[in-house]
C-alpha cells in the first residue's frame, strides 16, 4: 500500500501551486481579521477534493487497469484512498484550527469565543467526512468525467451547508438545535457526538460500497 | 508457469474461448488480427475482467489465491494502459520503489538514461516509443517471474526494437525459470523471440506450433487450378484464391517439395499464416 500512498502524494504535488494559493489566501484571510472559520472550510474542502481527485488521474487512460496489476488488492486501493484523502485533508484541518486558535489567543477576546470556535471547526470535520464519505464512491463508480460533474454538484451542495453553518453565526449549534426539536434537547457535546457518529457511519458504509463498486468493475 | 484451460468470457458480440499454456522458461506469442481477443485473453489473466467459466492458474494456483506476493513476480505491459502521464520517471521509481520488494531503483534509473528517457520530464510529454519503452522497463525492473506483454514493442522504431528484444532476451538468459506471454502485431519481433505461438482469431485459439516448427516446416504452396485439382490436400491447413489458381498453406512443406516437384514452394512466415489461416477463403 505505500506505493500507491506515494502515487497519491506525487499526483497531489502536481497541484502544488493550486495548494500555495490556497495557503496565501488562508493567510491573507486570517491577517485581516475575516471569518476563521471560512479559511478552515475552505482549505480543508480543497483539499479534500484534492485528494479524491486523484482517482481520476487513475482512472484517466484506463490507468486503473494498469494499477490493479500491482501487488495490492482492489480492496487495499479503495482504503488507501480513504486514508490518504483522511490524513491529507485532515492534516490541512488541523493546520487551519491551529492557526485560527493563534490568532484568537492573539486576538482581543482571546479566550472567550474560542470554545464556540473549536466547536464549529469539528462540525467542519464532520461535514469533512460526509464530503470524503459521498465522493468517492462517485468518482470510483462514475469515473473521472461522469464524476466530475456528479462530485461538482455534491461539492456545491457542500459549501452550500458550510455557508449556512457559518452564516448562522456564533451559536450555531443552539440555532440549529432549534430548528429540529430532539436535537435541541441535547448538549452541545452529545449533538457533536451525534454528528460524529453519524459521520462514521456514513464513512464506514461508504468504503464498504466502494469496495463492492471496485471489486466489481470490468477493465 | 500459467495455464488457461477453457476460459470463457462472453460480451454482446464476442465470445473469448481460450487455452493456453506458458511453460517455465518459454516465450510463447499471442498473434492475431485486431479485436481477435488477445487483449481479452491478457485481461482474463491478469484479473481485471471476471470469466463465466474455465479455469486460469498462475504459478499453479488458481486465479483466486493469487496474492500481492505472487503479484510482485509478475511483470506486466498494457497495451492501452500504464502511469499516469502527469508523472515523471522519477516519480514512477519512487512508486516501484514503495510497491515492489524487488524493485531496483539505481539499476531502472540506469537502464531509462541509457534508453535516454529523460527523469524529470512528464511521461505526457514522451513519444510513443518513449513511452513504450518505459512500460516495458517498468515490467523488468523487479525480477519477476513471469511477464505479461500486451504488444510492448508498438510504436517503436525498428532499431529501438532490436534494442528492446535484445533486453528481453538479456532479461530471459539471467533466470532460466522466467516465462513472458507476448502479443505483437509485427510478427517478426515474435519470430525471432518466441519459442512456440498461439494464433487466435474470434475469441478461439485456432492454431498453436512451436515457432521453429511453423519457420521450418510450414509451407507456401501456388498452384493453378489443374494442379490444386490434382493436389493431395491432407496437409493443406488453409489458402485463398489468386489470380493464378491458389495460395495454399501446409504444414508439411517437405512432403510437397518431394511428392510435387513442379510447385512452387516457399517458407512460411508468421505473416502468411495469419493471412492463410485467418483471412483466408479456403479452411
Amino acid at each position: 500500500m505505500k506505493g500507491l500512498f506515494i502515487k497519491d502524494w506525487r499526483l497531489l504535488m502536481q497541484q502544488k501551486t493550486f495548494f500555495l494559493i490556497v495557503a496565501g489566501i488562508s493567510v491573507f484571510l486570517m491577517l485581516t481579521g475575516q471569518d476563521l472559520l471560512f479559511m478552515v472550510s475552505y482549505s480543508s474542502f480543497l483539499t479534500v477534493s484534492m485528494a479524491v481527485g486523484t482517482i481520476s488521474y487513475d482512472d484517466t487512460g484506463n490507468g486503473l487497469a494498469y494499477i490493479f496489476t500491482w501487488p495490492a488488492s482492489r480492496k487495499q486501493y479503495v482504503l488507501e484512498k480513504y486514508l490518504f484523502a483522511g490524513c491529507t485533508a485532515g492534516a490541512v484541518w488541523v493546520l487551519a484550527v491551529a492557526a485560527g486558535a493563534v490568532v484568537f489567543g492573539m486576538g482581543p477576546d482571546a479566550g472567550a469565543g474560542l470554545w464556540d470556535w473549536i466547536l464549529q471547526s469539528l462540525m467542519i470535520l464532520v461535514i469533512m467526512t460526509v464530503t470524503l464519505a459521498v465522493m468517492i464512491p462517485i468518482k470510483i463508480k462514475f469515473g473521472a468525467e461522469k464524476g466530475r460533474i456528479v462530485t461538482f454538484l455534491v461539492i456545491f451542495a457542500m459549501f452550500g451547508a458550510v455557508g449556512l453553518v457559518s452564516a448562522l453565526g456564533g451559536d450555531t449549534l443552539q440555532q440549529l438545535g432549534t430548528a429540529v426539536d430532539a436535537l435541541a434537547q441535547l448538549p452541545p457535546w452529545a449533538w457533536a457526538a451525534f454528528t460524529a457518529v453519524f459521520a462514521v457511519a456514513l464513512l464506514i458504509g461508504s468504503v464498504c460500497i466502494s469496495i463492492r463498486i471496485v471489486e466489481k468493475k470490468e477493465l | 508457469m500459467l495455464q488457461l484451460t477453457e476460459v470463457q468470457k462472453s460480451y454482446k458480440s464476442f465470445t473469448l474461448n481460450c487455452t493456453l499454456t506458458v511453460k517455465p522458461g518459454q516465450i510463447t506469442g499471442l498473434i492475431g488480427p485486431n479485436g481477435a481477443g488477445k487483449s481479452t485473453a491478457f485481461k482474463a489473466i491478469l484479473g481485471l475482467i471476471s470469466i463465466d467459466k474455465g479455469e486460469i492458474k498462475v504459478f499453479g494456483k488458481p486465479h483466486g489465491e493469487i496474492g500481492p506476493s505472487d503479484r510482485e513476480a509478475i511483470g506486466v505491459v498494457l497495451a492501452e494502459a500504464g502511469f499516469s502521464e502527469y508523472l515523471t520517471i522519477a516519480d514512477v521509481a519512487a512508486i516501484m520503489q514503495g510497491m515492489y520488494r524487488r524493485f531496483d531503483k539505481q539499476r531502472f534509473l540506469r537502464t531509462c538514461e541509457h534508453f535516454e528517457l529523460p527523469k524529470n520530464k512528464k511521461i505526457k510529454e514522451f513519444s510513443t516509443g518513449m513511452k513504450a519503452k518505459l512500460k516495458l522497463l517498468t515490467a523488468t525492473s523487479y525480477g519477476a517471474k513471469l511477464l505479461i506483454l500486451d504488444e510492448p514493442t508498438v510504436g517503436l522504431d525498428v532499431v529501438v526494437r532490436d534494442e528492446m528484444i535484445a533486453m528481453l532476451q538479456e532479461y530471459m538468459e539471467a533466470d532460466e525459470g522466467r516465462s513472458v506471454l507476448i502479443s505483437s502485431h509485427i510478427s517478426t519481433d515474435l519470430e525471432k523471440f518466441c519459442d512456440d505461438l498461439y494464433m487466435i482469431n474470434d475469441g478461439k485459439i485456432v492454431l498453436h506450433e512451436e515457432t521453429d516448427v511453423l519457420l521450418d516446416a510450414y509451407g507456401i504452396l501456388k498452384v493453378d487450378e489443374q494442379a490444386y485439382a490434382g493436389l493431395d490436400r491432407r496437409y493443406i491447413l488453409g489458402g485463398q484464391r489468386e489470380r493464378y489458381g491458389y495460395e495454399l498453406l501446409t504444414n508439411e512443406r517437405q512432403f510437397y517439395q518431394e511428392n510435387y516437384p513442379q510447385l512452387v514452394v516457399e517458407r512460411a512466415n508468421i505473416d502468411n499464416v495469419i493471412t492463410l489461416l485467418v483471412k483466408g477463403e479456403l479452411q
